[in-house]
């Protein structure tokens, strides 16, 4: 199928890529189709999580190992259930990002993470209790805090 | 005051509050209110100001405590505002 995107114009995408977000995420609880965009001949740790029922919206997401050592991302039952997880190796995690005006200075969401079961593509936004992981960790200052490995 | 105005606009602007309204009662420890034949929300402790519920529902339902669910939101909301940047650009950001 095609996709109407918001930044890479229209895409031709696999019914079997898209990720099902049964119940939404807070603020877009009617969207419930994403597909991941990247260029594939690039190694990008950021990504679009692109809506597929709207070309506008359109989220950068990054892999949250990428800035931060030992990101505990505890799973509950409620989350195992919803999207059939059987094994932790089919979990893929990826944090929300914001771009302020002053692009260096954006910040990811690791207090409410993007979980997805690579097996049968469903998805979600986790809340986690942690108090160590708030909506906004300033990505470049995290990265160079781990020494920017 | 911030997170209020935030919050009434949210219960305005969401479908699912449109035409709701609110009902008030009194219930005491131990005791629960049913939802729908499927939801049961029980007061498990009172103490003070705060109270401790329990609430069994069926797992489709999404129960969130409200001040963290409208900051997750308003969140969310600026995060898919404010992106006429590549992906390339932010790369390029992180490699310093």
């Amino acid at each position: 199928m095609v996709l109407k995107t918001k930044h890479f114009g229209n895409v031709e995408i696999n019914e079997e890529d898209i990720i099902t977000f049964e119940k939404g995420m807070p603020g877009f609880e009617s969207n419930k189709k994403f597909a991941i965009l990247h260029k594939v001949e690039e190694d990008n740790p950021f990504k679009w999580l692109q809506c597929v029922d709207d070309g506008k919206v359109a989220f950068v997401i990054i892999n949250p190992q990428i800035f931060k050592d030992h990101y505990e991302v505890k799973l509950d039952g409620v989350i195992s259930d919803e999207l059939n997880i059987e094994s932790l190796e089919d979990v893929i995690v990826y944090s929300i990002v914001t771009i302020p005006e002053e692009v260096s200075k954006m910040t990811a969401n690791l207090k409410a993470p993007i979980i997805i079961n690579a097996k049968n593509n469903k998805g979600c936004q986790m809340f986690l209790e942690d108090e160590k992981y708030g909506l906004k960790h300033t990505i470049l200052d995290e990265f160079k805090k781990m020494g920017g490995k | 005051m911030k997170n209020m105005d935030l919050s009434i606009q949210f219960l305005m602007n969401s479908r699912r509050w449109g035409a709701n309204r609110m009902l008030v009662l009194t219930r005491r420890r131990n005791e629960s209110i049913i939802i729908n034949d499927n939801i049961e929300v029980s007061v498990i402790d009172v103490q003070n100001d705060q109270v401790r519920i329990g609430i069994t529902a069926p797992k489709d339902v999404s129960i969130y405590r409200k001040e963290l669910y409208i900051q997750i939101l308003e969140e969310n909301k600026k995060a898919v505002e404010n992106q006429e940047v590549s992906l390339d650009e932010l790369k390029k950001k992180l490699e310093g």
